[in-house]
């Protein structure tokens, strides 16, 4: 009780600032002259008894300091003190303060954004799902691959027979046409899913109500039903609570709202966003062609929880023996197929697969780079420190407590980690979603939860605790030695010419500037192969041509109503003005879509040697596909508006097939047969590049006019060669295809430059993330150089003056310095070279066009890391050769 | 000249107490000469050292003090005992002489009393 009426007291005197200072004044100034009164009656002179009474009060200013720690909460108020004199010194040296900020932040931000993407890839991939790490997902292997969708008979004999399991539940990804009253048609991603799907993720509604769980998915058009997306509902529905219970339609046939899915939900394919869920009872009716029991062989992703208790192990076992069980119940079809448990983080069909392997690399990397930082952090506040020395030495001198020294030192600290973890928190949540952007285009929209949560903010606390620990250790040692008084008659030591060497220093600094060399030499070598890349003639013009996919059967197109319809559509769009040329194809150059189908030929002849394979690429080409593509044809013609389904079949090759089938070169006018159906070769053009931009084997194509399919193609994809930019297009697009059918929507709208910059990308992306590292990691170590040179500069303070009193110039003294940090700079381009030697070697399958040991990219680190050294030495030097000898010598 | 020895906080709070509980209210110089009288100038190096205590009193609410004229007319600020300090300083004493009982049975115990 006693306690906390003091402390109450205390708190209200710091807060109201309330001080009794001139009540003790008063009440010191009584008591002395009482005593001086009573000395003098003891008969001392009047200034003999002021003196003794003075002597028997003992001294005011540390009576007064501890009537004031019992007044206020000195550990509070010392603790405001530090931050504001901290707060006043890093304002002091600006540099200082942004330079480690700085550095911090680059460290903690790479660090915080590979934690944002492992949160996302493995701990938390999808919000809204209950209990993510219990899920497990069973894919099967088949002929030595893994991966391979379950069948949708597979899974309910497990459902049937297994006991490790409490729930199993399947899944797939579909593209849906959305179409409801008064909006443009839409494609969405979609999800086609068991009734219990939402049951077995533990997912509520948000409003309205998910599928029967226990309605059979035999049942085919029973329940078409759909669960919108929270985000699909508020963009397209503008969040309408009534829209539940409504009917829009899916692929022309009728689904019915039944609810909308929580906020965040997007699915657990991996990272694909999907837009909607319909029942796996549905199927027949999202197609017009569907056979009658679609859900037969129908490939399927299957998620399950485990029964507690039950071993991953022991469920894996299992699923073996009821894999060759189910074999054993089927005709031949199952032969050597067997079944995998995984858990999400290897969701192989996913895009998280891909992800989860690059994760432990950045891990690592940005690991090595925030110890470099916090290395450089601790000499760099050594540094600083040591420049204080002499103000350290006198607080001691006064009396400051070492306790009091220390702390101070250690707020400093913890205010320059806290800024900078603040700082690289931000940029880590900036630079996670910039990453987003870096990854290549896969045609689909994707879902990684890249939100900052509990787990990220305690990464983030945590680092500025370590790192504040670990950087304040070395200036506390400094400001401790110190407070022993040595810095006030340190006089000798420097002038003996016998500074600390710093062993240890040079030698890691040495080693950072050998992981800085590697670095460049490897990012030099990336960026000369993306430069290779770019700088390759793809073979077709990539500029101003817009690119659309019409997805036809979806939309309840038969093959001849899609071939007027297509036939219209390009007529309409040919005379549209801005438009230069148009086509249709099913495969884009360097396209994602369509690519390398191939087909079974034969030429008259024409003897395959043995074991030859007689498949060619085949790609199916509307009217001017080479013109519009800005493909020169070689002998014959384009394909023309007259190509249709009654005319003579006809085909073009490119060079490569010319070589493999007619190496006289006299392929024109010949026959081919491709997929039983004779034809004649009416042009010749030059290879280009199909697929992606480091082709060198161009393969043989053979190109067949679009109306001529067999069967007709599902979809096909516009392609529109622009007078002005790509872009102008877009809207002239819109409206052709409306004009023809308002229900069909256009889908992946993008110019051939984005379609294709997928392909370039392999190559971009790791030059530029390696290019960051590198700025990274050349900057951490500049900081780490200037502050050790500028920390021996210091120590030799003395000597330089001494140096120039004797007669040196201020140039040998300025190329002194400078001289002393070659050796740092030998040893790093010495550990540096022999480190890439074998760093180049992993890389060797990434490069295109330069050679591992290219002498350009050594050259260029080698001049760029001594360029470092030089620039980060100027600084100390100069300080060094400014020294005013008078002065320096005096005032030691 | 004696060797004087420097109070132990919680030991000077006690001597203040009884001080106040003996000569009723008293301002900070007539307690230290009154400890210093009574201790046989064996104590203090700094009578300075006495403020802080008192502050710390007042705010545990043992003692309160005012201002009011010394004996030569002098501005001093007079402390007194509160009942809470009166309560405070019996239970103090009790403690004191407790420990001071034990100590004092130490030093009597001979070699042959723990045979």
């Amino acid at each position: 009780m006693r306690t906390v009426n003091r402390l109450r007291v205390r708190l209200r005197n710091l807060l109201s600032g309330q001080r009794g200072d001139h009540r003790l004044r008063e009440e010191m100034e009584a008591h002395l002259a009482m005593q001086t009164e009573e000395n003098i009656r003891t008969g001392m002179t009047p200034a003999e008894a002021r003196r003794q009474a003075r002597l028997k009060f003992g001294v005011v200013e540390a009576m007064r300091e501890q009537y004031h720690a019992e007044e206020g909460l000195p550990l509070l108020e010392n603790l405001v003190h530090d931050v504001r004199y901290a707060l006043r010194q890093l304002r002091k040296s600006p540099g200082f303060t942004l330079t480690a900020v700085l550095t911090l932040a680059l460290g903690i931000g790479a660090l915080i954004t590979v934690t944002i993407w492992t949160n996302a890839v493995l701990f938390d991939p999808w919000p809204q799902v209950r209990d993510v790490r219990s899920l497990r997902f069973i894919d099967a292997s088949f002929m030595g691959g893994a991966g391979w969708s379950v069948h949708y008979d597979q899974m309910e004999f497990l459902r049937r027979h297994s006991h490790s399991f409490t729930e199993l539940t399947a899944f797939a990804s579909s593209e849906l046409n959305l179409n409801s009253a008064n909006e443009s048609p839409q494609v969405i991603e979609g999800g086609i899913v068991s009734s219990n799907y939402f049951h077995l993720l533990g997912v509520r509604p948000e409003l309205g109500r998910f599928f029967e769980p226990s309605s059979d998915a035999r049942d085919y058009g029973a329940h078409d039903d759909v669960v919108l997306s929270d985000a699909l509902w508020r963009s397209r529905f503008g969040g309408d609570r009534s829209e539940v219970g409504r009917i829009i339609s899916i692929n022309q046939h009728p689904f019915t709202v039944i609810g909308i899915a929580p906020k965040g939900f997007l699915g657990v394919f991996g990272g694909l966003a999907e837009a909607a869920w319909v029942p796996l009872s549905s199927l027949r009716d999202l197609s017009p062609d569907a056979p009658p029991d679609p859900l037969r062989h129908y490939g399927l992703q299957v998620a399950v929880r485990l029964r507690s208790g039950v071993r991953g192990g022991t469920a894996q076992a299992e699923l073996h023996t009821l894999a060759r069980e189910y074999e054993a119940t089927q005709h031949q079809s199952y032969d050597g197929w067997t079944l995998n448990l995984r858990n999400c983080a290897h969701f192989e069909r996913g895009l998280f697969y891909g992800i989860s392997e690059e994760l432990p690399l950045l891990a690592g990397a940005s690991a090595l780079l925030m110890v470099l930082v916090c290395l450089n952090i601790a000499s760099l506040l050594g540094q600083h420190a040591a420049r204080r020395r002499r103000e350290t030495a006198i607080r001691a001198a006064l009396g400051a407590a070492p306790r009091r020294i220390a702390s101070q030192v250690l707020v400093e600290t913890g205010i320059l980690a806290g800024m900078g973890a603040l700082a690289g928190w931000i940029a880590g949540l900036g630079l996670s979603r910039t990453l987003y952007l870096m990854l290549p285009g896969f045609g689909f929209p994707l879902a990684f939860n890249l939100r900052n949560d509990w787990r990220v903010d305690t990464v983030a606390a945590g680092i500025a605790v370590v790192v504040t620990l670990a950087c304040g250790l070395a200036p506390l040692r400094q400001a401790l030695r110190v407070s022993q008084q040595e810095a006030l008659h340190e006089g000798g030591a420097a002038v003996a010419g016998a500074p600390r060497k710093r062993r240890g220093q040079r030698a890691l600094l040495g080693l950072q500037m050998g992981i800085c060399f590697i670095v460049l030499v490897c990012c030099g070598l990336l960026t000369r192969t993306a430069l290779n890349i770019y700088s390759r003639n793809p073979g077709f013009n990539r500029r101003a041509m817009l690119t659309a996919t019409l997805g036809l059967s979806r939309a309840g197109y038969s093959p001849g109503r899609a071939e007027v319809f297509l036939t219209e559509l390009l007529e309409r769009l040919r005379h549209a003005p801005g438009v230069a040329a148009v086509t249709i194809t099913t495969h884009l150059p360097m396209g994602d879509n369509g690519s390398n189908n191939t087909r079974g030929f034969s030429v008259p002849g024409y003897v395959p040697s043995k074991g030859e394979d007689m498949d060619v690429v085949t790609d199916y080409d509307g009217p001017d596909f080479f013109h519009a593509m800005g493909i020169g044809v070689l002998e014959g013609r384009d394909f023309a508006v007259s190509d249709t389904p009654g005319s003579p079949k006809v085909a073009v090759i490119n060079l490569a097939m010319v070589h493999r089938c007619w190496p006289k070169g006299n392929a024109l006018g010949r026959n081919i047969v491709v997929d039983g159906i004779e034809r004649q070769v009416v042009g010749v053009v030059p290879n280009f590049m199909y697929q992606s931009p480091d082709d060198t084997d161009p393969s043989p194509v053979v190109f067949l006019p679009y109306l001529q399919a067999p069967t007709g193609y599902g979809y096909a994809i516009l392609a529109l060669r622009s007078r002005t930019t790509a872009d102008a297009l877009t809207g002239e697009l819109r409206q052709a295809v409306a004009a023809l059918d308002r229900t069909l929507p256009l889908e992946d709208v993008r110019t051939l430059e984005q379609v294709t910059d997928g392909q370039y990308q392999g190559y971009r992306v790791p030059a530029e993330l390696l290019g960051v590292y590198a700025i990274a990691s050349v900057m951490v170590a500049m900081m780490g150089l200037y502050a050790v040179m500028a920390y021996s500069v210091i120590e030799r303070h003395r000597e330089f003056a001494l140096r120039i009193a004797l007669g040196s110039t201020r140039q040998s003294i300025f190329s002194l310095v400078l001289r002393g940090s070659s050796g740092v700079a030998i040893s790093g381009v010495v550990t540096g070279g022999l480190g890439s030697v074998a760093a180049v070697r992993l890389l060797r399958s990434m490069l295109f066009g330069v050679g591992p040991f290219d002498p350009a990219s050594y050259f260029a680190a080698a001049a760029l890391l001594l360029l470092t050294v030089f620039v980060s030495g100027l600084v100390p030097a100069r300080r060094a050769a400014s020294v005013d000898p008078m002065q320096a010598l005096r005032s030691e | 000249m004696k060797q004087r020895k420097d109070v132990q906080q919680g030991t000077l709070a006690l001597m203040v107490l009884k001080t106040l509980d003996v000569l009723g209210p008293l301002h900070g110089y007539g307690i230290a000469r009154r400890i210093e009288q009574i201790s046989g100038d064996l104590l203090f190096v700094n009578q300075g050292t006495l403020y802080p205590v008192l502050l710390r009193l007042e705010q545990e609410g043992a003692v309160a003090s005012d201002w009011g004229p010394s004996e030569n007319n002098r501005r001093a600020r007079f402390y007194r005992l509160t009942r809470a300090g009166h309560k405070l300083l019996e239970t103090e004493k009790r403690d004191w002489e407790q420990t001071a009982a034990i100590i004092a049975r130490f030093f009597e115990v001979k070699a042959e009393d723990l045979v």
